[in-house]
């Protein structure tokens, strides 16, 4: 490859400026492949600790150094400029990472470039600014995203109900939808929980903050919130939600003009034609679903699956879900959220677990399945100039995490494949807009 | 025989179920139907056939009943509101009736006609206590917490009862995030019912998780215990409340109260100061258990009350800081009270339970192994029927003989200790690992190595983990380095026997003497050990020789196995006892650089971010 001058002015350039020109572009070509030696981050087995190596790359993001993102390439490495600050980092995270010189750092370019792999570069630069949508109160239970950023020191924002309605999301680049019932029935505990404090103190508080919003009942709040979050993905947002977020979200676009909620959510019964009264063009990920009547039923709808309440159909020993192989150079962004180190990966569940095929939208790319089945488990499709991506389950490496249980450690799960499809999504908006090629 | 046949059918006639009988009536299958289209939620369909119904029976309460589910369910207010009026007709004071209309026009959503219809309930019967119950329950149906309590206080001042509905109000208080009013209101409740105050616990603990909860609670119950000095039930919330917030101090001074007030002679002081004991707070449990002594002689309690005293006092005057080995007298307390104890109730458990903390405090805290020996050797004799507390003792006496240097003594015990029941388990093991060590010290290689085969069978027990790394050794040098594997097990010996000036001779003479020492690594890390050792040497700042011993392997031995433990304790070495953070974060970036995989590699991680102070 050569530094292209723009014609005309290099005739008239005189030596001085040829080898200016040429030094230029040295220095703006070669750091790449110079002897001054690049960083890899390797994202396959050698990894010691993946998660971590997701903050490093933001971390160097955040310093200003740029980070090209090698999908598909020893499981979506990373490669950056060899400074001794990103190694040392490297070590004190405990992230492993290989010094390349030059001409090892150019073979693997060319690699990656060659037409018939399967790979491609993606050039990362800068930080994205991130939030979790999470209520201000304690809730018995945790959130795998959180979690995650937290352990690979990713920083984020705590927003909720207020800041949405004021249109605070604009500062932000990415948006996760933390474990929430967007459709007002406080994630249908009440069978189980509902003389618990927490749930009580739940209760009263969204039912203030929907009186201080001017919302009679706190699903048309809830119902304003989905659709700002909306409005905010079709202004180019990128949206990540699992577990209930993501049929809930869907749930409650389709019903903005239907009361769902039965007495003990909202004080009275739900719409009689509820069900028929859906407008399921208002959804982003499903359509035609039919909603669970059952008030003291664990469950939103026919979405999930297996439903929340029968969760014993599954055997965790063979419940796996398997990725789809995306093509690098035609597909890039399936390819970045599908970046792992294994493609087969153990199921977890949720309150909402999985999406029955059949109630996903056309127009949504499907990630990752559970093979033979009609049992979809991780989502992507575009609305508007944004994004939105699902993701079932509630936390990747505990199977079946129950209300009060501890939080997971992840230094004992530093390796986790499932949580590693979560550091994809925070990576993802960081990427230079390329053109498509197709 | 022939009778028994009109007998069957007589009896099968009987047995029929009356939903059998009744099936004959036309508008009770018609019931039936609309019930059965209710429940599958079709209430379109269980309309027209309840007003079907309705046409020729306007009167019954529980067709007017089923139709106004079903009209509720399906959103149709005004109908709903037409039929209670309609029944309002027939039975004008029907009260459920009129607080259901209050319910059904707030549903509407006309807060101002909610209010008259609730208005109207109340007129019917204001003085009687149902009425306002029937209301206030009505209006929590719709989530109106704030207005059910104004009823509930109007009930209090129209029927004079200012005590009434004092659990209602509190829990809906406590609902509404009201802790200061929740509390007030189950202060009533306590003055009025004291035998409640477990159930009021249990329903003020529903917000003392969160801490303003607690904060307002506390207050409230403090305020009430000022007006009310004697009451002991608010005095016990206020306790209760204080432990909740682990304020030992103020639950101190509160069941100091409860005791005198209620004559317990002890017994209430006694409960807390052992919670106290449990909880860690040495400074209420000793004030409490001293106390309970002084005021209480006759106490049954009173020698536990002494172990607790005692033990709190040992608690107590441990050093802050592991490097403070000033003793001035620190013990005094807390050996003077376990002597008190051995001497006042001689042949109890608790007697030796007194002299083994005496045994240990003169072993570990005084370094006076002679001192522990008497206690120990006491307890062998005579108070070995109090099993645990002897096997114990057994196996301190051991270790005392070895640091006594009276090795036959100490190998006999501990072979005692290691050998077949009564002793047994975790005891057994660490006596056979000492019995190991005394061997290995003793040159005995192969009787070592025999024990210490045994210990590592159990694999995951804590004494196969030290080991170990003892049997590797004398497997790697017992037989091609007798002479190293000699000094160095020398120096172990003194060092367990806290000779450490020898200690120190000894592998200064090897590390000397030999540069091709295959050992001399191992003889640089026991002497950087000893000097970093807070109850090692008298003389302090020896920082610098420490460092500079496991410096020798950092920069001289390159192949060693202690290099990754050189290291991490240097540079923990540079981050106290030089407090140089730089060097400190130098020396453990060059361990994970060196030793990425070192087992103090996340340590070293962690230590270096503290150092930056980054917030992870």
């Amino acid at each position: 490859m050569t530094f292209a001058c723009p014609t005309p002015v290099r005739s008239r350039l005189f030596r001085g400026e040829i080898l200016a020109c040429t030094l230029v572009a040295v220095l703006i070509f070669f750091p790449a492949i110079s002897p001054a030696q690049k960083l890899l981050i390797p994202m396959d087995l050698k990894q010691t600790n993946h998660l971590k190596a997701y903050g490093i790359a933001y971390w160097a993001l955040t310093r200003g150094i740029e980070v090209d993102w090698l999908l598909n390439y020893r499981s979506g490495s990373f490669l950056v400029d060899g400074l001794d600050i990103v190694s040392g980092e490297c070590r004190v995270r405990g992230v492993t990472y290989e010094q390349l010189d030059g001409s090892q750092a150019s073979a693997i370019y060319s690699e990656i470039q060659a037409e018939d792999n399967n790979m491609d570069v993606i050039r990362l630069e800068k930080p994205p600014k991130i939030a979790v949508y999470v209520p201000p109160n304690f809730l018995p239970w945790d959130d795998a995203v959180t979690l995650a950023m937290e352990y690979a020191e990713i920083p984020y924002a705590k927003i909720w109900d207020d800041e949405v309605l004021r249109d605070s999301l604009t500062h932000y680049d990415w948006l996760h939808l933390h474990h929430e019932d967007f459709t007002g029935q406080y994630g249908k505990f009440y069978a189980s929980f509902a003389a618990q404090p927490w749930y009580v103190e739940q209760q009263v508080m969204y039912e203030r903050k929907a009186k201080e919003n001017g919302f009679r009942k706190v699903s048309q709040m809830k119902g304003a919130v989905a659709q700002k979050i909306k409005e905010y993905v079709g202004a180019g947002g990128f949206l990540f939600a699992m577990c209930s977020a993501t049929d809930t979200y869907d749930i409650a676009l389709a019903s903005q003009n239907v009361d769902i909620c039965d007495a003990m959510y909202d004080g009275d019964p739900p719409d009689p034609q509820f069900q028929k009264k859906l407008d399921y063009s208002n959804c982003l990920a499903f359509t035609g679903f039919t909603l669970e009547s059952n008030p003291l039923r664990y469950e939103y709808s026919d979405i999930d699956f297996p439903p929340s309440d029968m969760v014993q159909l599954l055997n965790p020993e063979t419940d796996y879900f398997t990725l789809f192989e995306f093509s690098a150079k035609y597909d890039p962004v399936p390819t970045m959220l599908t970046q792992d180190h294994a493609n087969i990966i153990r199921g977890f569940l949720g309150q909402t677990t999985n999406f029955k095929k059949r109630l996903v939208r056309q127009t949504v790319t499907i990630l990752a399945e559970k093979e033979g089945t009609e049992e979809v488990r991780y989502v992507h499709g575009n609305f508007g100039r944004g994004t939105f991506t699902f993701y079932g389950g509630h936390d990747p490496e505990d199977y079946q995490h129950q209300v009060g249980d501890p939080p997971t450690d992840l230094s004992l799960h530093k390796n986790s494949p499932g949580y590693r499809l979560i550091l994809n999504n925070i990576l993802f908006p960081a990427a230079k807009k390329k053109q498509q090629k197709t | 025989m022939r009778w028994i046949v009109p007998l069957l059918a007589f009896l099968a006639t009987a047995a029929l179920p009356l939903p059998a009988l009744a099936q004959t009536n036309p508008s009770d299958i018609r019931t039936r139907l609309a019930q059965s289209y209710e429940k599958s939620g079709d209430f379109e369909s269980a309309l027209r056939v309840y007003n079907e119904l309705f046409i020729s029976d306007s009167g019954n309460f529980s067709l007017i009943e089923s139709l106004k589910r079903c009209h509720l369910k399906l959103k149709q207010h005004d109908e709903v509101i037409a039929l209670i009026e309609h029944g309002l007709r027939l039975h004008p004071r029907d009260l459920g009736a009129l607080a259901q209309l209050g319910n059904v026009w707030f549903l509407k959503g006309d807060e101002a006609k909610a209010l008259d219809g609730w208005q109207r309930a109340v007129a019917i019967e204001p003085n009687d206590e149902t009425t306002y119950r029937v209301v206030g329950s009505s209006m929590v149906q719709v989530r109106q917490f704030e207005r059910a309590v104004e009823t509930y206080r109007t009930a209090r001042t129209n029927l004079a009862k200012p005590n009434a509905f004092a659990s209602d109000i509190a829990y809906l208080y406590g609902v509404m995030q009201k802790f200061r009013e929740s509390t007030e209101e189950y202060l009533v409740l306590l003055r009025e019912t004291p035998a409640q105050l477990n159930y009021i616990q249990s329903r003020i603990s529903s917000f003392t998780g969160n801490e303003a909860g607690l904060k307002e609670a506390t207050l409230v119950v403090a305020a009430a215990v000022k007006s009310a000095p004697q009451n002991v039930e608010i005095r016990r919330l206020h306790a209760w409340l204080s432990m909740e917030a682990k304020d030992y101090d103020a639950a101190f001074e509160t069941y100091r109260q409860i005791d005198v007030l209620t004559a317990a002679g002890g017994k209430e002081l006694f409960g807390f100061a052992e919670r106290a004991l449990n909880e860690k707070r040495y400074s209420a449990a000793s004030r409490a258990y001293a106390e309970v002594i002084e005021r209480n002689p006759n106490f049954r309690e009173v020698p536990r009350a002494r172990y607790g005293l005692a033990r709190s006092y040992e608690e107590m005057a441990a050093p802050a800081k592991a490097e403070d080995t000033s003793l001035a007298g620190r013990y005094t307390r807390a050996t003077e009270m376990y002597g008190r104890i051995v001497f006042d109730h001689p042949n109890t458990d608790i007697a030796a339970r007194a002299l083994l903390r005496l045994a240990l405090i003169k072993k570990e805290k005084l370094s006076d192994p002679a001192g522990a020996k008497d206690y120990l050797e006491k307890i062998s004799s005579e108070y070995k029927i109090f099993l645990p507390t002897a096997i114990e003792a057994k196996l301190t006496l051991g270790e005392v003989y070895i640091e006594l240097d009276d090795l036959d003594r100490a190998a006999t015990i501990l072979a005692e200790v290691a050998g077949p029941p009564p002793f047994g388990g975790a005891d057994r093991e660490q006596a056979a690992l000492r019995l190991a060590e005394l061997r290995f010290y003793r040159e005995d290689y192969k009787g070592a190595s025999a024990i210490l085969s045994d210990l590592m069978k159990n694999a995951v027990s804590d004494a196969a983990n030290d080991a170990i790394p003892l049997q590797m050794l004398i497997a790697e040098q017992g037989k091609e380095n007798a002479a190293g594997l000699r000094t160095y097990a020398s120096a172990r010996l003194l060092r367990a026997q806290r000779r450490y000036a020898e200690a120190l001779e000894v592998l200064d003479g090897a590390l000397t003497s030999d540069t091709a020492d295959v050992l001399r690594d191992r003889y640089a890390f026991l002497k950087g050990e000893i000097l970093s050792s807070p109850s090692g040497l008298s003389g302090a700042g020896r920082t610098d020789d420490a460092i500079a011993a496991f410096s020798l392997i950092i920069d001289t031995l390159p192949e060693s196995l202690l290099r990754d433990r050189s290291m991490f304790s240097a540079a923990g070495l540079y981050e106290t006892g030089k407090a140089d953070r730089l060097l400190a974060i130098g020396m453990y970036e060059r361990l994970l650089e060196k030793y990425p995989n070192s087992i103090h590699a996340n340590a070293a991680r962690k230590r270096i971010r503290e150092l930056r102070g980054d917030s992870i």
